[in-house]
């Protein structure tokens, strides 16, 4: 339970939700491209029509002329992406940048350029059973990842821990984040910097919940660290999806929505091209 | 500032015209308990003008040959009239009596009420309805026109436009930094110390500063010098005690007051008995003291302290835990605030005032754990304090110019500590603030009146030095002695900046000094009003008209937050902000009769633009809504029933609509490996909508008696909040919610719909108040003891 203060709990309890008629907004149709190219992987191309914030399902773009360019070339190319997905078979190489243009209808072209970063170096990731404990006495546990710079200009990371549950891969909840580099970016996600690092070597502290308690101790599961170099335009959309997602959560009272957009870097159109590199741990045993 | 010279130069020399005139001055005091009278009416007989007692209780007249009399009079005291019999400089103590017969609520004499400046007396306060059953300062000045909540059941403070990081609150002369408990939900100013509370809104004069909104001054009781006495108040969620007495018979008196919410055992022992392992509670508490010492007729040293905080503790239960796991966390935030004050009175037309503060506001949230084989701690505390030296001088140079002077030096000291085992980052920030001040109220020929004054503030942030020469003038006219036009202009600027956000309890607000990259926000208004008094005080009305411009604001970027300073803070804020407020304020209250009360309504458009928000274009500031109307009144039913019901409205605070959706790639999809597509919301411009009209009616019955056995007078407070049970939102929002039947399209997609948020239903509330009186003493056989005594108190025993 957040600092849980009786009379919050208590405005929670009395709140009532009321539905209201969506009130009637000026609407621009409009075409979105979403790319996150990762290095060493094809480059798959997402196209979509907007939708009214009433509407329906968003509408995939069927009949788009997709091509990736590289140094004034043409080195991949596609037509009639299935459900709005344009599979190419250009593999993104590190340390390069790209073109991706998506032709739509024959009138409307939505363009973006991506740049591949290299992937960062991960030392060590070490499990830390206890590394706090939450509000209401129950452990939370900890992942400390240690990483070498490779640049002195200023690099962008991201860390997610893959929980191994039911058989598959799922990006741990973070919790109660308290490593000084990471929250000095204002956010509660694993997103930060090497700005004012001198050392060739730092680490961060990423702690984390599994949701699922024995007691009062965190049920624990086996699992993977993966370190993302990433680009600014990745930063920055990183940053956007996840205030876009939460202000789209409900709010506790007293606290006020943000209403923030997604970053866009796509000429024509709305949309994304960003990039990253990762390594990924050994998978993390946890007994 | 040339000009300034010129203007105090020319009005010196018309003022010492020659003209025979006597200075009378004195203090004006409750002739029981020997406090002195903040506010009360000094009138001279010749021609009905006349001054006000300061906060002091101190008031400084100049009487001409026609002056035989000067009339006192103070709001629930009989009038007093005193002849003048002396010929030459004066110094005065006139003591006011009770007047129990005065029933009806009065807010002001006869005498024109000012434009700038509006007070609300205890017995106001004591009588508005209130969602805790219990009088709340920053909820009764919410009745004012041009002081709106930033949100439902707030007691923090949007005046005229402003941020609520924009007033300066004043305790007894000393600011203070955090003013509320419970997240906004509880002033913490405790009612039953409070004297006196006044708010500027413009004009504000020279020797406050530093605040761009408002100057909410709040001045506390001295305790009773002659007698014992006390109160016990308790409400649905917390209790008080108030105590006062002689210290010194009718030379030193000593008054404390403290406060306590009372769900934090029930919580602690509810936690603990359902086995759960911890035990947990949430509280918060008030402590004000204070002691008056008349050192002599002119000299009086005055010492009080303030402790308030908020406080959740989480604790493990070994009782109830076998893991061998041991935790322990604590998060605190709150003041604490010392002072020490000396005032003399150099002579019949000067008085001088000194102060020593000390304020510290801390955020603390620290943590340690012991398992079996591991330990850790982590700590987090953020402060601001505030060490004040303040000195001011008040003279009635001439009968046509009264001159006021003084300075200040404050130290501010931003500590920031965050460890997290071993690895601890500390930051430490001093900034200073030296300011100077000059105030000079002329009285002109044919009823014309200018206060003239001017700030200078040099501030200091090494290596960033900042100078700010804030002019304040006022001019205007007294027209019948009942009512008064002006025309303010006032400059400010504030130099600690609070930014808030929308995470969690203690790191909600953060205080940031001005620096080379933030430089300090400034406030420049324009006010015209006028203000009159009507049938012999029994009405009085007034309205403004104003336009004020802000600049160099700082807010947090949308969702971010910041616990440490370091490096990046300046990469989570916007400092670029500018701020436009234009209004219109008109209010009327009723003083006198069996029905008394106010009406107030204002229009406020109040804009904020960033470079990097909204497309840089103005946007509504978010906290403030347009139209905003109260209704007050009171009435007394009979000698044991009075009843108090107030309506208030708005137009409904702006939000940001989401006009579209857009498809938006997860970087961080499901499954690894997987790619997801979300829906995102496209916004459209900020705060371009506007929730529904809010509206809601109050009630508050109060019933006083007197306790059969001791006769201790006793009220019972029975109160509803929202007694029509409005739904009002709090904000709207854009959600699926599955349990509703009707939800799911045919094709299996869930469509966003539209909803209103509301947070508090109809509520009844319920307090009671004791008094106790120095009789209670006087029956008391001398070989009792003091717990006795105190048992006497609480439940009657001999």
């Amino acid at each position: 339970m957040k600092p849980s203060l009786i009379f919050l709990s208590f405005l929670l309890l009395t709140s009532c939700i009321e539905e209201l008629d969506m009130p009637e907004y000026i609407f621009v149709a409009q075409h979105t491209m979403n790319v996150i190219v990762k290095g060493g992987e094809e480059i798959t191309v997402f196209l979509f029509e907007n939708e009214r914030i009433g509407g329906g399902e968003l509408r995939p773009i069927l009949n788009a002329e997709v091509s990736i360019w590289s140094e004034g070339n043409v080195i991949g190319h596609v037509i009639n992406g299935d459900n709005g997905v344009y599979e190419t078979e250009v593999e993104a190489e590190f340390n390069k940048s790209y073109e991706i243009k998506a032709v739509i209808n024959e009138v409307d072209t939505l363009s973006a350029q991506v740049f591949v970063p290299n992937p960062p170096v991960l030392i060590s990731a070490t499990h830390i059973p206890i590394a706090g404990f939450d509000d209401e006495g129950s452990t939370y546990p900890g992942v400390k990842v240690e990483i070498e710079r490779q640049s002195v200009e200023l690099s962008y990371y991201e860390v997610i821990i893959w929980l191994y549950q039911y058989d598959e891969f799922h990006p741990a909840e973070l919790y109660n984040l308290k490593d000084s580099i990471v929250i000095r970016e204002g956010l509660p996600i694993a997103l930060f910097t090497d700005e004012g690092i001198k050392d060739d070597l730092f680490s961060v502290l990423i702690t984390y919940t599994t949701t699922s308690h024995s007691g009062n101790f965190m049920k624990l599961y086996p699992f993977i660290v993966e370190l993302r170099a990433v680009t600014e335009e990745y930063f920055h959309y990183r940053r956007s999806f996840y205030l876009n997602e939460n202000s789209q959560e409900e709010l506790e009272p007293g606290l006020v929505n943000s209403p923030v957009d997604l970053y866009s870097n796509v000429k024509g159109g709305a949309g994304r091209a960003v990039s990253f590199s990762s390594v990924v741990s050994e998978l993390i045993s946890v007994d | 500032m040339k000009f300034t010279l010129c203007i105090l130069l020319l009005f010196a020399c018309f003022a010492l015209d020659g003209v025979s005139q006597i200075r009378v001055s004195g203090f004006v005091r409750d002739s029981v308990s020997y406090e002195s009278l903040v506010g009360a009416y000094v009138i001279k007989s010749s021609d009905g003008k006349g001054a006000v007692t300061d906060v002091n209780g101190y008031f400084s007249v100049v009487v001409s040959d026609q002056d035989k009399e000067l009339t006192f009079s103070y709001v629930g005291y009989s009038t007093k009239t005193v002849t003048i019999h002396t010929l030459s400089d004066t110094i005065l103590t006139v003591w006011m009596q009770v007047n129990n017969m005065i029933s009806e609520v009065v807010v002001s004499s006869q005498k024109a009420p000012m434009t700038n400046i509006q007070t609300l007396s205890m017995d106001v306060i004591n009588t508005l309805p209130s969602i805790s059953g219990k009088p709340d300062v920053g909820k009764a000045l919410q009745i004012l026109p041009g002081i709106e909540a930033p949100r439902e059941a707030s007691s923090e403070l949007v005046v005229r436009g402003g941020g609520v990081g924009e007033n300066l609150y004043l305790l007894d002369g000393i600011p203070i930094t955090h003013v509320h408990h419970i997240g906004g939900f509880y002033s913490v100013f405790n009612s039953d110390i409070i004297n006196d509370v006044s708010v500027f809104k413009s004009a504000f004069p020279a020797r406050y500063g530093g605040k761009l909104s408002s100057v909410v001054s709040i001045s506390q009781r001295e305790g009773n010098k002659n007698s014992y006495s006390g109160s016990f108040d308790i409400g649905i969620t917390d209790a008080s005690i108030t105590l006062e007495g002689p210290i010194i018979k009718n030379k030193m008196s000593f008054i404390l007051c403290a406060r306590k919410t009372m769900i934090d055992p029930l919580m602690a022992y509810a936690t603990r008995s359902s086995e759960m392992g911890y035990s947990m509670y949430y509280g918060f508490y008030d402590l004000n003291a204070k002691i008056a010492w008349d050192v002599s007729d002119k000299s009086k040293l005055i010492f009080f302290s303030y402790q308030g905080d908020d406080y959740i503790k989480i604790k493990s239960d070994d009782k109830s835990r076998n893991d061998g796991f041991k935790f322990n966390r604590r998060y605190a935030w709150g003041n604490n605030l010392s002072g020490v004050r000396w005032q003399q009175v150099l002579n019949s037309g000067a008085f001088i005032t000194s102060s020593l503060s000390y304020s510290n506001y801390r955020v603390v949230d620290e943590s340690k754990f012991e398992a079996t084989n591991t330990s850790g701690s982590d700590k987090a505390r953020s402060s601001l304090e505030n060490v004040l030296f303040q000195a001011d001088y008040k003279l009635n140079v001439a009968r046509y110019w009264d001159f006021r002077a003084g300075g200040s030096l404050s130290h501010y000291f931003f500590n920031r500590d965050f460890s997290l085992d071993q690895n601890n980052i500390t930051n430490r920030i001093h900034t200073s603030e030296m300011a100077l001040f000059s105030e000079n109220y002329f009285l002109l020929p044919r009823n014309l009146f200018l206060q003239a004054d001017v700030r200078f503030v040099h501030y200091s942030n090494n290596p960033f030095q900042f100078n700010s020469l804030e002019p304040r003038i006022s001019f205007g006219y007294i027209y019948r002695q009942n009512h008064r036009f002006s025309l303010d202009y006032t400059q400010v600027r504030q130099f600690n900046q609070l930014v808030t956000s929308r995470s969690g309890i203690y790191n909600n607000e953060l205080w940031l000094p001005s620096n080379e990259s933030m430089a300090p926000s400034s406030s420049n208004q324009f006010s015209l009003g006028w203000a009159g008094s009507f049938s012999g005080g029994m009405y009085n009305a007034g309205s403004s008209v104003y336009y004020k411009r802000l600049s160099d604001l700082v807010t947090f970027k949308d969702g971010h937050e910041s616990f440490v300073n370091n490096v990046h803070a300046k990469n989570l804020l916007h400092n670029d902000g500018v701020g436009e407020v234009k209004g219109i304020e008109l209010f009327l209250n009723k003083n006198k009769g069996s029905y008394t009360g106010s009406v107030n309504y204002s229009f406020i458009n109040s804009t904020r633009r960033y470079n990097e928000l909204n497309n840089a274009l103005a946007y509504p500031y978010e906290y403030s809504a347009r139209h905003n109307l109260s209704l007050f009144v009171h009435r007394q039913l009979s000698e044991k029933w009075s009843v108090g019901v107030a309506w208030s409205y708005n137009s409904g605070l702006p939000y940001t609509p989401a006009v579209s959706k857009e498809a938006a790639i997860d970087p961080v999809s499901g499954i690894f490996n997987d790619v997801v597509i979300e829906e995102g919301f496209v916004y459209g411009q900020r705060n371009s909508a506007y929730l529904r009209d809010y509206h809601r009616m109050d009630i508050a019955f109060k019933h006083t008696s007197f306790t059969s056995r001791n006769k201790h007078k006793q009220e019972w407070r029975l109160g509803v909040y929202n007694l029509y049970n409005r739904h009002n939102s709090n904000y709207y929002r854009y959600a699926r919610y599955v349990d509703s039947p009707d939800f799911v399209m045919p094709d299996g997609y869930m469509p966003y719909k539209f909803y209103s948020i509301n947070y508090f239903p109809i509520i009844p509330t319920i307090s009671y108040k004791i008094y106790f009186s120095q009789n209670a003493f006087q029956r008391r056989n001398r070989d009792v003891s003091f717990v006795d005594r105190i048992k006497n108190w609480f439940f009657y025993e001999n």
